[in-house]
């Protein structure tokens, strides 16, 4: 999608796994604005398996707020504008909902070609059932009962650096064109080839006109070298194809896109990826989005993305999988109140049969959030490991900001909530600053960049994203109650300038309202770094407020909670009340 | 009383064995499936000590026929007279340097209908549509297995707890009706006696490994915890006890049609359709609440609120206003409510 319009109405729908969202775009004063969001359950799963009913919904909402029909008579979407003001200039659209594909990885080494071939199914909706690889123990056979029995919608063979081993490859293809022979044509996997280039020929006469396979470039061109874009187009495609064979409306979604719906996950990374080619190329930029069945951690360092999508980890249907990672008391750890952890585990199990249900007392929103916590801890847990930098260091590497999204998250009944459930579980380190998507709107601007591209620029910087605010938080250990930094901020606006001393353990807002700058000067103590070079250096910044102003969290890092159960709860409390999220008396 | 329609699926090669417009009962067998074959290679030019292609022209079985375990596939040869003899049961798949592929298949697994009623549609390879006539009631948590049997009341109230104690041999094939099971041994137990089926309000998470050990189906009709059973639930399925009752408990997969049900065929008496796929949130409708403060109470739905309410949680949300039985009016988020027929 490379074609750049003229288009000042942008509709964007989102399919996820729950909602279903629409947003219209319009330019307001010659900058792009978001006018208007509906959101509707989704209905791409049971009873109904077509999302057109969600979408609809959703439509219907944005239509009634902004007095704009879509659709005419006939029920086709009306692009471009008409003179009487209905439909729109442009349209895109984005999807997580739908089953994952099965897939089987066919590689060789487990470090080269099966690992960059692990990244690429990670990046996205695919579900790794089986691995064969050349240390593979299990005899042919077994291999080939492994490929019948797992029933797999997509059979992903890589290995072999360009002009590297073809022997070992064309053996493992043989196993596989074998297998696929003995399966009936209507459940035959697709195929994708993304290893040594040369062998192109050699495969497709493997499978003759039995199966189709689609060749796209190595992933893994030489040892040093990995290039998964290509290949992820190509699996997005397969993932678009099987869910509009499963669940209908999605072909009407793509045509409205002109061809090119996206994966949400793909959306996403590309805002991120786009961020961090904008922001402060000494830090990173880090977007979470926790969805209902998957959590997508993507962080990018000067343009180089890394990205996971974690489809065993979500708010909802993938909850349980959150146990695999954290033990419940690990979960209880965050909570204010004492909740027996049967109550907890309930929750969990009951939260993954009516994943769009919400918590209306207030110990469910806690546990809500405890589970929120530990879901981005393990997220990024898992993905660190992979990130260009700060891979095997126990502190976050600088972020600037971290976005996060998803309904959890943007259904916050105070900014609080959220902000101190991103500062624990993601415990940035230095300086940073904690935005929020509320409206998801994130999908729709990463699928519109390429259509439009000032869009991407020009929303973020609007208020539709909420700025929680500029968060300090110092590295360094000491004890309670001792000096960590003093802190001096002069309003651009010419207020009173604030000052005062943070101590070790403390929580605190200082007052700077979204839209508002200040200059910051800030003092640390020997022993404490705030990113200005080292422990004890001192500097000065210009930075900009939020909804909770300016945070210093002077929690150390990594955070260490109290051993004692109650002591920890009367923390968890305390906390919840210095940020803001719970209002004294 | 409604009209549902059930769809069996082999998984994997087999043969149906009922066709449309053929009445069922639950005990009858509609098909044989084959267990996912195994396959095993077998290097006829070692094992004769020939080369590949001597191993081929020693081939004694056309490829893709049926051969039985012991049966000489490849050979005699040499002096020795050396043979290849199949395996198992099964067939030779290909051949190829020497060494041919072999699929060993097992004996083949009946298919029960599960349900009383009637063929109404078929593929005529592998999937069949069985239609019933009914009191339905849809669960929320399967164990991942189908049974049938007679329904019984075991604790005659909606919450009451299934003790070890109380599953004696008179429940011996029974589907137990019960509020809420929180004690492992009475699953076990009731593997013992043996029960086919359970049906409960809620479980304690913690037994979900052992409910997916269970051999029976166990189906929970509210979720997790202690909560008992909603009260039409109870009412509809403990009035049908002592009647046989089909459960269908498929594990919780997302984007699966079959979702945890059970039925107790009754008689058509008359002009049935089956349940409507949406129903509108309107007043009248009857709802179920499925979060706190009063999960599991049901009622009606009196009027959707204008603009969003503010809960205890503090969370914003669209919501309607409920009469829940012995609780009163309360509003309740459009999110936590479920339609029950």
């Amino acid at each position: 999608m490379s074609t750049i319009l003229e288009a000042d109405t942008l509709l964007a729908v989102d399919v996820g796994t729950v909602n279903t969202r629409a947003s219209l775009f319009d330019v307001v004063d010659g900058r792009y604005r978001m006018v208007a969001t509906g959101r509707a359950s989704s209905t791409a799963g049971p009873p109904l398996f077509d999302v057109r009913e969600g979408i609809q919904v959703a439509l219907d909402e944005v239509s009634e707020i902004t007095g704009r029909p879509f659709f005419d008579e006939s029920e086709a979407l009306v692009m471009p504008t008409t003179a009487s003001g209905a439909g729109v200039d442009a349209f895109v659209s984005t999807a997580s909902a739908g089953p994952h594909v099965r897939t089987v990885l066919v590689g060789l080494m487990p470090g080269v070609s099966i690992e960059s071939a692990r990244r690429l199914a990670s990046s996205t909706y695919l579900d790794v059932v089986d691995e064969i690889g050349l240390m593979d123990r299990r005899r042919e056979e077994a291999q080939i009962d492994v490929m019948l029995a797992t029933k797999p919608d997509l059979i992903l063979m890589v290995g072999g650096t360009d002009g590297g081993a073809t022997a070992s490859v064309i053996r493992q293809i043989e196993t596989v064109s074998l297998a696929t022979s003995l399966l009936p044509a209507a459940q035959r996997p697709a195929l994708v080839f993304a290893g040594n280039t040369s062998l192109g020929a050699a495969v497709m006469e493997r499978f003759q006109d039995r199966s189709a396979v689609a060749l796209v470039p190595n992933i893994r061109p030489d040892l040093e070298q990995e290039e998964l874009g290509p290949a992820r187009l190509k699996l997005a495609e397969i993932v678009n194809e099987l869910r509009s064979q499963r669940i209908a409306g999605f072909d009407d979604l793509n045509g409205w896109s002109g061809g090119h719906a996206m994966l949400t996950a793909e959306a996403f990374n590309r805002v991120v990826r786009y961020l961090s080619q904008v922001y402060d190329p000494d830090k990173g930029v880090l977007g979470i989005d926790v969805g209902a069945a998957h959590v997508t951690v993507a962080a990018a360092f000067d343009g180089k993305l890394n990205s996971k999508l974690h489809s065993d980890l979500g708010l909802g249907i993938s909850l349980p999988g959150l146990l695999r990672y954290a033990s419940v008391s690990d979960i209880s750890r965050w909570l204010p109140t004492d909740v027996a952890e049967a109550e907890v585990r309930d929750y969990i199990f009951n939260k993954a049969i009516y994943p769009s249900t919400i918590p209306a007392e207030l110990s469910d929103l806690h546990i809500e959030y405890a589970l929120l916590r530990e879901l981005i801890r393990a997220a990024i847990s898992r993905s660190r490991g992979e990130w260009v930098e700060g891979a095997s260091s126990e502190l976050m590497p600088p972020l600037e900001p971290i976005i996060a999204s998803g309904g959890a998250i943007a259904r916050a009944p105070r900014p609080g909530y959220a902000a101190l459930a991103l500062l624990d579980a993601v415990q940035p380190r230095g300086i940073t600053t904690l935005v929020l998507d509320p409206y998801n709107l994130i999908p729709a601007v990463g699928a519109a960049a390429s259509l439009l591209p000032m869009i991407t620029v020009q929303v973020l910087e609007s208020g539709s994203f909420v700025s929680l605010g500029t968060v300090v938080s110092p590295v360094g250990r000491g004890r309670a109650g001792r000096p960590v930094l003093r802190i001096r901020i002069e309003p651009e606006s010419g207020g009173e300038p604030i000052e005062g001393i943070v101590r070790y353990g403390q929580l605190v807002l200082l007052p700077l309202r979204q839209g508002e700058h200040a200059r910051m000067t800030l003092r640390p103590e020997k022993g404490f770094d705030v990113g200005f070079g080292g422990r004890g250096k001192a500097g000065a910044l210009r930075v900009a407020g939020g909804a909770l102003g300016v945070i210093i969290d002077a929690r150390g890092r990594p955070i260490e909670l109290s051993k004692d159960p109650e002591r920890r709860r009367e923390l968890n409390q305390k906390w919840l009340y210095d940020i803001g999220a719970m209002l004294q008396g | 009383m409604t009209r549902v329609q059930r769809e069996r699926k082999l998984e994997g090669p087999g043969v149906l064995t009922v066709r449309v417009k053929e009445k069922v009962q639950s005990t009858d067998v509609i098909a044989e499936v084959q267990p996912q074959p195994q396959h095993h290679f077998l290097d006829l030019a070692s094992a004769l000590g020939v080369s590949d292609a001597e191993a081929a022209r020693l081939l004694r079985v056309d490829l893709g026929s049926n051969v039985e375990a012991g049966q000489v596939l490849a050979g005699p040869t040499g002096i020795a007279r050396r043979t290849v003899r199949a395996p198992a049961n099964g067939k030779v798949l290909s051949l190829s340097r020497g060494r041919v592929l072999f699929e060993a298949r097992e004996g083949a697994r009946a298919v029960h209908a599960g349900v009383p009623g009637e063929v109404t549609a078929s593929d005529g390879a592998s999937s069949i549509v069985i239609s019933a006539v009914g009191a339905l009631v849809q669960g929320a948590w399967g164990n991942g297995r189908r049974g049938w049997g007679v329904l019984r009341d075991v604790g005659e109230s909606r919450s009451a707890r299934l003790e070890p104690h109380e599953l004696d041999m008179i429940l011996r094939g029974a589907v137990v009706l019960v509020g809420v099971v929180d004690n492992p041994k009475s699953l076990h137990l009731a593997t013992e006696i043996p029960v086919r089926g359970l049906v409960c309000g809620s479980m304690a998470s913690e037994l979900i490994p052992t409910a997916l050990h269970m051999p029976y189906p166990i189906l929970l009709t509210e979720g997790f915890g202690s909560t008992s059973m909603n009260s039409p639930t109870y009412d509809l399925l403990s009035t049908h006890a002592g009647r046989e009752a089909s459960l269908e408990a498929p594990l919780l997969e997302p984007y699966e049609t079959q979702q945890p049900e059970i039925l107790v065929p009754l008689p058509a008496t008359q002009d049935l359709r089956s349940p409507e796929r949406i129903v509108q949130l309107e007043p009248g409708v009857r709802v179920r609440a499925l979060r706190a403060p009063h999960v599991g109470a049901v009622g009606s739905l009196l009027h959707l609120m204008p603009g969003v309410e503010s809960f205890p949680s503090g969370i914003l949300a669209r919501s309607a206003m409920v009469e829940l039985e012995g609780i009163g009016s309360v509003p309740v988020p459009l999110s936590n409510l479920e339609v029950i027929a």
